[in-house]
């Protein structure tokens, strides 16, 4: 006979331990505990069977592996905690006594301090491994960029997460990282790719943040700790490897006038020459950088250039974009306007030119200015990220833009965010620039061009982008369109597009019905809502018309085309009867359950494919009605 | 009153009593104090005030005498402490070159070269490590940026401490053998979801866009109405299940209180005659027949009995209906489920569609996961531009709620700090100062 097994050690009684069991082990304060747990990365668990973990008990009860527990005892911080302990204990003492020299000697010389630095080792073996635990990290320090400080939340705290945002921010403009971002009702989001890793974060709105009364707070500080240091690493590797000094230098007053991103400025690693002062970066190319960095024998010469031509540069950027742009773009029409006196050669960018631009320098021939009421962080982030160098706003958004005059002539593209004026003298608008006025010359768009243009990867035509136009939908560039599903962003089709033509031309043969239809087309155009009602229009129309030709079939002893069609299909489809035979001899072979379900996919795939065939055609009217109000 | 000549106190020069400092000058001394207490009122001496100051001819009467509220009568205590006095304070303000000696006088420190707020702090870090303020030992962290990279080879030498790299050096001595992290530090948490794994952030729905396509912000709009729609029938059910089982147990009470009632006036005349029976004989009694009454009560006690069988039969026929209910509900759960899991295996998508809200139904921790706060915008709220969003939701609420969504913490109820109540009470020393 076998041994009789002891009860209660092996098994779910062994391989768990309570919460209160582990703190007693550790022997620290539960507060103590949790961040202990927070920062090693130990989670609560689930046994299988709580009656056995738990010694015949089911109450609720936090359960955790008692070797990550056993494993604890060996922690340093564990340490640390203890030491504060009886640091804590002697500081009362001195305190209590009067001593206060004395306790400020001991605040001084023997407060324990806690590092994480080896915790961010042991649970990132490698630095694939931290870039993948990068999305929590940044949107919760993102997110503490953002909250109000109260005794709560200290403000070295928000500083420190605002500090490491936007060296986040900046190498991220740096390395050309950024891919997506999209404008959701939450706040922005980010996916930039590092290193073959997608990372996506969430940005809070500004000002829109307050700190609901359930959320745990200390559990938020505790990660927010913990997730400073692990970026704080992250950043020196990137930005050593992209050949940066970390950390990169902070100017305290630029940022005390609000110069944000521009409050840093980047160095090269062993030379010490600021290389990004944005403007100055201009006229290079960033491997020439880099190669400046490797050749030490060429750095004395590109100084003293850089030092000498500095002024050069500036204007040889400005004259840059024409010439950039040339490459980049088919064709060059001045804008069509009445007023245009002086007249900056404005691309007009069609909407298929798409391979000819480098989707990561899109917006770098151009001058963008911001007006007030746009939101300049994400703005200045999203272009500086594709390429821009010169961005200009209103000096209300803070320090550090290319210029604050918004009358300044090299700006070509001006965001705006606010309903047009509406009869504002033109006159006026020529000499003095007041709000809502227009400058000659360059293309006013609002905010969400931005945005659509990098998820499309390619400039936009700007014309629906308007200010006080009434923007295209603004689309998640993550929902993938599964084949057979309408997408909004893809252009009809040529292929259908004569489909129609043909089907309209056949309608066009007896008919003298032209202008009814145009008028519908301008309808569709007034009013998108009202579609539906007008569908059932067409349809009423489709078989008033059915019934006219056929009336008129008669009258002249002609067949309708389409009835020739018909017939035509009914030949064809002979051929593939047998395939259909085939299908339903399959179908009645199915046992009942399979045979439903395929059933049900049919049913399901048609019903998908009729909605985006609805969709299709709706949109091919919408622009067929364009054509015709264009031409 | 004393209308005569004030009679002199003082009328002998001679003896101790008319030593100086003998000479009684309390009228004079009340005569002072009652100025100065003037003086401090008023601001002057009121018998030296001209007519006009002091008095005004009210010929229209205040009309909100009759609206004022009767105000909260204030603390004695606050009431002296408030009082102020007409003339102003002299200001104690040291002026720079007001020394009369010609020397600066330094500025006075603490001992110990301690200023307060610094005493301040220093308590406060002291009872820190009591657990009682987190955000101190939070501070204990070691600030200032990193200057190595952890992932470089020889970075491994940095976390030893200095004892453990002069050991090394010795030969003679066996190497420190550092624990191993265990195999079930790297599990991966227990996620909430019925999927069983959680992104850290969720790719968002296309309905959420500041400007949704109509047709994916309907799609959305009509999912978490639809979802409302089903809590509220649930509520309402759940409402009237409720109802429906206060009034089973109301009503046999009610009808067993009518017969009771009935009962004990009939008992009590029963007793009456009973009593009378007794003292007549005992042997009538047994032999007595069933009087109608008694018949009626007994088909009434019959009658209740069986109305309360049937009642017992209704209700476990109605747990048994529920069963079902909820038998089919499970089926209903565990399909969506699996198509969830099939959408996640072969998708393999990170995103809302392949990786929904759902939540798994066993609780893990102490308290179920609260309900995702509806984020979606209204038709009256969607925003024409990006100036005029709205945001919504809270992504502090967001973030604590993605952790417990992933188990990186437990979900339990958040501890809120009581609130004593307080009563506000005067002490009677209040007295001492009138």
């Amino acid at each position: 006979m076998a041994r009789i097994k002891k009860k209660g050690t092996s098994g779910n009684a062994k391989n768990f331990i309570t919460r209160t069991q582990a703190v007693r082990k550790l022997q620290i304060s539960l507060p103590d505990f949790r961040r202990l747990c927070i920062f090693k990365g130990i989670y609560p668990r689930e046994p299988r069977n709580k009656k056995k973990a738990n010694k015949g008990s089911t109450a609720a009860t936090t359960f955790y592996y008692t070797k990550d527990i056993q494993y604890l005892l060996h922690e340093p911080v564990l340490t640390k905690f203890r030491e504060h302990k009886t640091f804590a204990k002697k500081l009362q003492k001195a305190l209590g006594r009067g001593d206060y020299g004395d306790a400020k000697r001991l605040e001084q010389f023997h407060k324990p301090v806690v590092t994480l630095d080896h915790i961010v080792k042991e649970r990132y073996p490698t630095f694939t491994d931290a870039l993948r635990d990068l999305d929590d990290a940044l949107s919760l320090l993102f997110l503490f960029a953002n909250l109000p400080t109260n005794h709560n939340l200290p403000t070295a705290t928000v500083a420190n997460c605002e500090r490491l945002c936007n060296e986040w921010q900046h190498y991220v403009i740096r390395a050309k990282a950024l891919r997506k971002s999209f404008l959701s009702i939450k706040g922005i989001y980010y996916q930039a790719e590092i290193q073959g890793q997608d990372i996506l974060w969430l940005v809070p709105y500004k000002f829109a943040q307050n700190v609901p009364a359930d959320v745990d707070f200390r559990i938020m500080h505790t990660f927010v700790e913990f997730y400073t240091t692990l970026l704080g690493f992250v950043m020196f590797k990137l930005y050593t490897n992209e050949g940066l000094v970390y950390p990169p230098k902070f100017d305290k007053e630029a940022d005390g006038k609000g110069a944000g991103l521009r409050a840093f400025k980047l160095e090269n690693k062993g030379i010490g020459m600021v290389v990004e002062g944005i403007e100055t970066e201009m006229s290079k190319n960033r491997k020439e950088i880099r190669e400046a960095a490797k050749q030490t024998k060429l750095l004395q010469d590109k100084i003293s250039a850089i030092t000498e031509g500095e002024d050069e540069e500036v204007t040889a950027a400005l004259e840059k974009p024409e010439s950039e742009a040339v490459d980049g773009f088919d064709s060059f029409k001045p804008i069509k306007s009445d007023s245009a006196v002086d007249v900056l050669p404005q691309p007009q960018i069609s909407s298929n030119t798409n391979g000819d631009v480098d989707p990561s320098n899109l917006f770098a021939p151009y001058t963008f200015y911001l007006s007030r009421e746009t939101p300049r962080e994400p703005l200045e982030f999203l272009l500086r990220s594709f390429g821009c160098k010169r961005i200009g706003w209103d000096a209300v958004l803070g320090d550090g833009s290319f210029t604050d005059n918004e009358l300044d002539p090299s700006i070509t593209h001006q965001i705006v965010d606010r309903p047009p004026v509406v009869g504002l003298p033109p006159a006026a608008v020529d000499t003095v620039a007041r709000p809502g006025g227009r400058v000659p010359g360059r293309i006013y768009i609002q905010p969400q061009y931005v945005w659509d243009c990098i998820n499309a990867a390619r400039l936009i035509p700007t014309a629906e982008y308007a200010p006080g136009a009434l923007l295209p939908p603004h689309l998640s560039p993550w929902v993938k369109v599964s084949t057979g599903e309408y997408d909004p962003t893809a252009p009809v089709a040529a292929g259908e597009e004569e489909e129609e033509v043909e089907s309209e031309d056949e309608d066009d043969h007896g008919m003298t019905e032209d202008l009814g239809e145009e008028d519908e087309s301008m309808e569709v155009e007034a009013d998108v809502s009202e579609e539906e009602e007008e569908e059932s229009e067409d349809e009423e129309e489709a078989a008033r018309r059915q019934h006219q030709k056929e009336l008129e079939a008669e009258a002249t002893g002609v067949k309708l085309a389409a009835e020739e069609k018909k017939k035509q299909k009914k030949k064809k489809s002979k051929a593939e009867r047998e395939a259909e035979e085939q299908k339903e001899m399959q179908k009645i072979m199915m046992t009942k359950k399979k045979r439903k379900l395929y059933e049900k996919m049919i049913y399901s795939n048609k019903k998908k494919e009729d909605e985006a065939e609805n969709l299709r055609q709706k949109r091919r009217k919408l622009e067929k009605s364009k054509k015709a109000a264009a031409a | 009153m004393s209308t005569g000549a004030p009679k002199a106190k003082q009328s002998s020069r001679k003896g101790k009593k008319a030593w100086r400092k003998n000479v009684d000058i309390t009228q004079v001394e009340t005569g002072l104090e009652t100025v100065r207490e003037e003086i401090v009122q008023t601001g002057g001496v009121i018998a030296e005030k001209p007519n006009d100051v002091l008095f005004s001819l009210d010929l229209g009467g205040d009309n909100r005498i009759s609206t004022r509220e009767k105000a909260l009568k204030p603390l004695k205590a606050d009431e002296i402490l408030s009082a102020r006095s007409a003339i102003p304070a002299i200001d104690t303000r040291k002026r720079k070159g007001a020394t009369t000696d010609g020397v600066v006088e330094k500025k006075a420190k603490r001992k110990d070269g301690l200023s307060y707020s610094q005493l301040q702090r220093l308590r406060q870090v002291a009872r820190a490590g009591q657990g009682k303020s987190q955000s101190v030992l939070a501070s204990t962290q070691k600030s200032g940026v990193p200057d190595y990279d952890p992932w470089a080879d020889d970075a491994e030498e940095r976390f030893k401490k200095r004892e453990e790299k002069e050991l090394e050096k010795l030969d003679f001595v066996d190497k420190v053998v550092k624990p191993q992290a265990p195999a079930t530090l790297r599990v991966k948490p227990v996620a909430l979801t019925a999927i069983g794994s959680v992104p850290a952030v969720r790719r968002p729905e296309a309905g959420i866009s500041y400007n949704p396509e109509f047709e994916k912000w309907d799609q959305l709009l009509k999912e978490e109405g639809e979802k409302e729609v089903e809590l509220e029938k649930k509520r309402l059910k759940q409402q009237a299940a409720e109802a429906r089982i206060q009034a089973l147990i109301d009503q046999p009470e009610a009808e067993a209180l009518e017969p009771s009632s009935s009962s004990s006036s009939e008992s009590e005349s029963e007793s009456d005659s009973d009593s009378e029976a007794d003292e007549k004989t005992a042997e009538t009694k047994e032999t007595k027949r069933k009087t109608q009454a008694q018949r009626n009560k007994e088909q009434r006690q019959k009658e209740l009995q069986r109305k309360r069988e049937e009642q017992k039969k209704l209700k476990q026929q109605e747990r048994e209906l529920m069963l079902v209910k909820k038998y089919t509900r499970d089926l209903k759960y565990a399909e969506k489920l699996r198509a969830a899991r099939l959408a996640a295996k072969y998708n393999k998508v990170e995103d809302d569609e392949a990786n929904p809200k759902i939540m798994r139904k066993k609780r893990f921790g102490k308290i179920h996961l609260p309900r995702a706060p509806l984020e979606l915008q209204l038709p009256d709220e969607l925003a024409d531009s990006l100036r005029t969003l709205k945001p919504e939701g809270n992504l502090l609420d967001d973030r604590f709620r993605s952790l417990r969504e992933r188990g990186m913490v437990e979900a339990r109820k958040p501890v809120v700090a009581r609130k004593v109540k307080k009563t506000a009470t005067e002490k009677w020393s209040y007295k001492d100062f009138k």
